[in-house]
């Protein structure tokens, strides 16, 4: 029964470019739009001055919530949020106002000119603080609550057997579609009607919201067909630009466009919420759940936004996913001044499996029960209603359970526990839409027969990724005996399809394909009875094969026989469906009652390694087993499950959104940490099917479901591999350390310097007293009054390239030209000036000057590497000529397209990576002396020094400044005037900093022969492919005749200010022949002077191990390799 | 600065004031403005009207702005308009000679909203082409990783570019 693959219908205008987004729309008389956000997390509005702004050079509109209906968002029953801030702003970014103008430079300028007077209120608690000290702040801070009770409240009363009891968080996950938030919209007057273009999986949704919110009828709102760049519930509902978009458009009588840049796209759009599960289980001995309590507790954001709905899901789930006799379901949704989250795939059920499923491995070893086994004892079987109410008519979970376990040969591995690798299995419940509104339960779709033979499907389905127009036409194909791709299909334009509720809640293949499905036999049923009454047979006698209608002898083509239809109007034959879910809604507070009309299943074997030198899980493989009914559009559910996989191992293994001073301090692609393609593994799908459920041909949802088992999966393969269990997700490498540590009491804390003040040494004091006031109020001092007193940098003027024939040149015109600075493949300087990091208006091309891309070796043996040789040239030179340290360093930064043109110089000179000092915060460096360091309170596991950290905790973010400082490597300084040798480790004077003066430039960087002859190995911990180092170790070795080390660097970066030479680790092995304990110990001997931060301490150990890798790798590479080559 | 200016018809004369430089695109020779910040991803799209090429970050982390520039794969985004010398190819120069490819990625499911896939498909037909795709599979979606993907998670823009590059070879 499986079907075939069929390419997606649009496939040659979706892989060559030719598929328009909105930001491909003629922009001829369009006017752009921007938005004012707040500055502060919640401040009452006193009074908004836009008339500087409305005096601005092109602009058309002004808006604020004075110009639009006093309406709040619909939004999943908790209706709270007006389009623009009303009286009050609740979070930093929140939207106050909008402006319309001919430009964007015009629209953003005037923004700048809107005078808001705010008096600031005192926020709410933060979410950590609900956490850790029990709800405060009373219940304007709550956004909703639930108390529900599943089941009989008398098992309460007899205590369990056993009972396990933990804390679960599934932090917040950025949507991150590849298209930014972008709308256009346009007011036709003549018809009273908005032409909207708003890319989204729920066209129906944003038409009746859109409406709703600007006061009028959903029929006057037209959304039109336009592709959507991504979505997975960011786009399912307007919130963050449609509204405001459209207003514009209304209030300007011209088309408008809003287009958010990748800042806003992270910082200013929906989220997933953060959800923590304190979850407790009861048990009897033979492993039967018998009681559950659960208390949630969700991170809205500044207004509710999906949170309550989700949590309520959540609660239901709890309850669900497994028998058990009764559960007790408490959440509460906080309120807090961060960025609302809103719809995230998944909604709710990730989290509460994440919980579930984690405490059934824990649960089962408790009991001495193998994990799947307990799963499979407690699985919902075909038939069955839950305790929470819902009727599981088909399940095939334990098959999915028993088909993963046999996958990862699961019986024969598991006995390998603590090997450092692990295979972990976890299960997913999800619905196939929901029946809690009238709008989900009903969906139309239409086919047209032409009597050209042409058959058209009108489905008012959206195609953001989910393929639901491709199952619309494979199942009318089918019926209609044709191939998919003679089926043309028209979707998503509410002026041109019938109504279809969109893909939310995993209802599309569900929902569409019904419909679909539906109009398909309808069509069947009438072409056959035409053909009975043309051929004079009976209607079962036709067959409908490539376009034919047969009966007996007798054929005629399908176009033929439409003609012939005494309803068909202008040569075409229409025939409509309307799909009703005829059961009954579930309302009311309780929760309890039937949620889907079907279910889908899913369980997950994870296959992983834990490096236990860095905490690193690296997944090679994932069994994805599925019970998801039929699979209709098969490469279409594949790409669904491979997809949803790897989306949500970024949420278990890096992707976390981080918010200090609650701004996003981590939003751009670099910084938030999604997979890449190396970092994804191979995902195996497999699909358990079967035709027996109320769905199209018996289909249900499983684009959401993929998301559930993963997380817990890995956290349980990662209890197998090292035997610790991690509950606090996204698990980074310092969560992985700390947790081997805590459960190692025989391994040696490295813990930095204890005796700080008992050393005479004033800068280590001073430095000690400010990270002791920070949190006693110093920080608060700083942020709120000293950086009002920040150095105003002025804003990047436009740029002015000035070309040099040579290295001096170049140099003489830094001097000559004011503001002036040399660049060369621009990978950073150009974002830097973007970032307002610098201002230098007059950048002297480097590229162009033949000198400065020498790249070779000299007759005696040095080489000699052009300040603007490209990243790509000198990896494939070293390579080629044996210089391995510095070609694997190179392999590991950035992509292949940095690497392409980012130079040499321009990697060393790079400024730091720190997310305060790029994303905008008042900080020390950016401000002055009067500012604080935001990563002193703020998260800086990643990127800051756990050694030598001065006011500004950052590090040298260059990979090649590690390896250069192991070789010995001398900078070649060109000044307008003279040349001078500077060695590299006296290159920086700081993070990122250089001591080059502003009229000097590195003309080439020379490593020595006698440290090429050595062997050097470089090793690096980042958080995803190409990413930066959080901690990297290069060790370059000679060694005698006898193997004792003559002469040794041990270098480490990622760790301090400036590259770290660990001269304490050299002086260890210099003289002795390297063994493994003597590396070990050496390789620790410099973390005496680390003075971490708490978040950094983990680098000690992260940077001894690799350090020990790097220096047993070296050592193990003997003998040296021959003379350097020379090209 | 990402927003369009019209483009410029047939015949009516660039602005005399803004300077212009000579840009090779699919192999069609443009005078184009150069504007020193203007950025090639802006004038491929804005004044060359080739919207293939996407915006997805403006800062060079993403990958769906790649074009080929003699040949290596480069970032639009960043790249500034009046400093490249060499021949840029889009998507739409490579949509024709990548048929196959693009073909694969259709047949293994390589894309889904396809935002990012013209990113992905000049990223692998400029390696196929060179020849330098990878034998190994984890050493191919190291030289993928420069284009990100928030829908397919990879796996099939992996088989896609493995299925083309080995016809390609086969045939050669």
């Amino acid at each position: 029964m499986t079907k075939p693959r069929v390419r997606h219908a649009e496939w040659d205008e979706r892989t060559s470019g030719r598929t328009s987004y909105v930001g491909d729309l003629p922009t001829f008389g369009v006017l752009s739009a921007a938005l004012l956000r707040s500055p502060h997390r919640r401040a009452r509005i006193l009074k908004i001055d836009t008339s500087a702004a409305e005096a601005c050079p092109g602009v058309r509109a002004v808006i604020s919530a004075a110009d639009l209906p006093d309406r709040h968002y619909t939004d999943n029953g908790t209706s709270d949020r007006p389009a623009l801030a009303r009286g009050e702003v609740r979070y930093v970014g929140h939207e106050i106002a909008a402006i319309a103008a001919d430009t964007q430079e015009q629209a953003r300028a005037a923004i700048e000119r809107i005078r808001v007077s705010y008096a600031p209120l005192p926020p709410f608690p933060s979410f950590e603080s609900q956490l850790k000290s029990g709800p405060s702040g009373g219940d304007e801070c709550i956004a909703g609550s639930l108390d529900r009770l599943f089941g009989d409240e008398r098992c309460f009363e007899t205590e369990p057997a056993i009972r396990v009891t933990g804390e679960y968080r599934f932090g917040s996950q950025a949507h991150a579609c590849m298209e930014p938030h972008t709308a256009l919209a346009s007011w036709n007057a003549e018809n009273n009607v908005l032409d909207l273009w708003a890319p989204t999986q729920g066209t129906r949704s944003v038409q009746r919201d859109v409406a709703l919110m600007l006061g009028l009828d959903a029929d006057q709102v037209r959304v039109h067909r336009i592709a959507a760049g991504g979505d997975f519930g960011s786009r399912v509902r307007p919130g963050d630009i449609e509204v405001v978009t459209a207003a514009l458009a209304i209030k300007t009588q011209r088309a408008v466009r809003l287009m958010l840049t990748r800042d806003e796209e992270f910082a200013h759009t929906k989220r997933r919420h953060d959800f923590v599960v304190r979850l407790s289980t009861g048990a009897a001995a033979d492993g039967r759940l018998l009681t559950r309590t659960a208390e949630i507790l969700v991170e809205s954001g500044g207004f509710a936004q999906a949170s309550v709905s989700e949590m309520g899901y959540s609660s239901q789930l709890l309850a669900s996913q497994y028998r058990v006799d009764a559960a007790r379901i408490q959440g509460t949704a906080f309120y807090t001044h961060r960025r609302p989250g809103g719809s995230f795939r998944g909604a709710g059920g990730p989290q509460a499996a994440f919980a579930l499923e984690v405490q059934m491995d824990e649960l089962a070893e408790r009991l001495s029960i193998d994990p799947v086994d307990l799963r499979i004892r407690n699985a919902h079987q075909p038939g069955e209603t839950t305790t929470a109410g819902w009727q599981i008519e088909g399940s095939r979970l334990t098959e999915c359970l028993q088909t993963a376990r046999a996958a990862v040969d699961w019986d024969q591995r598991r006995a390998l526990a603590g090997s450092g690798r692990g295979i972990g299995i976890a299960a997913g419940t999800h619905v196939s839409g929901v029946l809690t509104n009238p709008h989900a339960t009903t969906a139309s779709a239409t086919i047209d027969l032409g009597a050209d033979g042409s058959i058209v499907v009108r489905t008012g389905a959206g195609d953001p990724g989910t393929g639901q127009p491709m199952v619309a036409a494979i199942l009318v194909a089918e019926e209609l005996g044709v191939d998919p791709d003679a089926v043309a299909i028209v979707y998503q334009d509410t002026a041109e399809t019938p109504y279809d509720p969109g893909a939310g809640a995993s209802k599309g293949t569900f929902m569409t394909g019904s419909a679909a499905l539906g109009a398909g036999r309808l069509a069947s049923t009438r072409v056959r009875e035409l053909a009975a009454a043309k051929f004079a047979v009976l209607a079962d006698q036709v067959t409908l094969a490539d376009g034919l209608v047969t009966a007996g002898h007798d054929t005629m083509s399908l176009g033929d026989l439409v003609a012939s239809a005494p309803e068909a109007n202008d040569g075409i034959l229409r025939i409509h469906y309307r799909h009703d879910l005829e059961l009954p809604l579930l309302t009311g507070s309780s929760g309890f009652g039937n949620l889907s009309p079907s279910y889908g299943f899913a369980a997950h074997a994870v296959e992983l390694d834990v490096d236990r030198s860095t905490g690193r899980i690296r997944v090679h493989r994932v069994h994805a087993v599925h019970d998801s009914g039929t699979i209709i559009n098969p490469t279409g559910a594949r790409g669904q499950v491979v997809g949803g996989v790897v989306m949500a191992l970024g949420a278990a293994l890096g992707e976390e959104l981080v918010y200090v001073e609650d701004q996003l301090a981590n939003g751009s692609y670099t910084e938030y940490a999604m997979p890449r393609a190396a970092d994804a593994p191979e995902v195996v799908p497999i699909f358990l099917e079967s035709d027996t459920g109320p769905g199209p041909q018996g289909a249900k949802g499983l684009a959401e479901v993929a998301l559930a088992p993963v997380a817990a999966a890995v956290v349980n393969a990662v209890h197998h591999a090292v035997g610790v269990r991690i509950t606090d997700l996204p698990i980074t490498p310092d969560k992985v350390l700390a947790a081997l540590e805590a459960a190692d009491p025989h391994q040696i804390r490295l813990n930095g310097s204890r005796s700080t003040w008992r050393r005479i040494d004033p800068h280590r004091w001073w430095i000690h007293l400010m990270r002791w006031a920070y949190p006693r109020g110093l920080h608060a001092v700083l942020h709120h009054y000293g950086t009002r007193l920040a150095r105003r940098r002025r804003p990047a003027d436009r740029l002015k390239l000035i070309p040099a024939g040579t290295g001096q040149e170049a140099a003489r015109r830094l001097a000559q030209t004011p503001r002036s600075r040399p660049l060369g493949g621009g990978s950073d300087l150009i974002v830097a000036r973007q970032q307002g990091l610098r201002t230098e208006e007059n950048l002297v091309d480097l590229t162009g000057i033949d000198e400065l891309t020498v790249l070779e070796g000299t007759c005696d043996g040095d080489l000699r590497i052009g300040g603007a040789v490209t990243l790509e040239d000198l990896g494939r030179f070293a390579a080629a000529h044996g210089d391995t340290a510095i070609a694997s360093a190179i392999d590991t930064i950035a992509t292949p397209q940095i690497r392409s043109v980012a130079t040499v110089a321009g990697n060393l000179c790079q400024e730091k990576r720190c997310s305060y000092f790029r994303n905008g915060y008042p900080c020390y460096k950016r401000g002055g002396a009067s500012c604080p360091c935001y990563a002193v309170l703020g998260d800086h596991r990643f990127y800051h020094a756990a050694l030598g950290g001065h006011r500004c905790q950052a590090t040298t973010p260059s990979d090649l400044a590690t390896v250069f400082t192991a070789l010995d490597a001398v900078a070649v300084v060109q000044g307008p005037t003279t040349m001078r040798r500077l060695p590299i480790r006296d290159l920086y004077r700081g993070p990122g900093e250089t001591t080059l003066r502003n009229d000097e430039l590195i003309a080439e960087i020379v490593v020595p022969a006698q440290a090429r002859r050595r062997t050097t190995v470089f090793e690096k911990l980042g958080l995803y492919d190409g990413g930066f180092a959080m901690v990297a170790a290069c060790a370059s070795l000679e060694v005698d005749d006898d193997g004792a080390i003559t002469t040794c660097r041990a270098v480490l970066g990622g760790l301090a200010p400036k590259p770290y030479r660990a001269t304490d680790t050299e002086r260890r092995l210099i003289g002795h022949v390297p063994t493994d304990s003597l590396i070990d110990q050496a390789s620790t001997s410099w973390t005496p002077h680390a003075d971490p931060l708490p978040g950094t301490r983990w680098k000690l150990r992260a940077g001894s191990n690799l350090l020990a890798r790097a220096l047993r790798t070296a050592a193990d590479q003997r003998p040296p390799r021959t003379t350097p080559g020379h090209a | 600065m990402f927003m369009g200016r019209h483009r410029r018809q047939r015949g009516e004369p660039a602005r005399t004031q803004s300077p212009t430089t000579t840009l090779t695109v699919n192999g069609e020779e443009h005078q184009v403005s150069a504007a020193a910040d203007a950025t090639l991803l802006d004038v491929l799209r804005d004044e060359l009207g080739l919207q293939g090429t996407k915006l997805g970050c403006g800062r060079g982390e993403c990958g769906a702005c790649t074009v080929l520039v003699d040949g290596r794969a480069a970032l639009a985004c960043i790249a500034l308009a009046s400093r490249v010398r060499g021949h840029v190819e889009t998507i739409e120069g490579l949509a024709e000679p990548a048929k196959a490819l693009r073909a694969a990625f259709a047949d293994t499911g390589a894309f889904q909203c396809g935002y990012c896939t013209p990113g992905q498909v000049v990223r692998a037909a400029g390696l196929i082409r060179s020849g330098a795709v990878p034998a190994d599979d984890r050493d191919l979606r190291h030289q993928l990783a420069g284009n990100i993907c928030r829908c397919t998670g990879y796996q099939a823009i992996v088989e896609a570019v493995r299925t083309a590059a080995d016809a390609t070879a086969a045939a050669s």
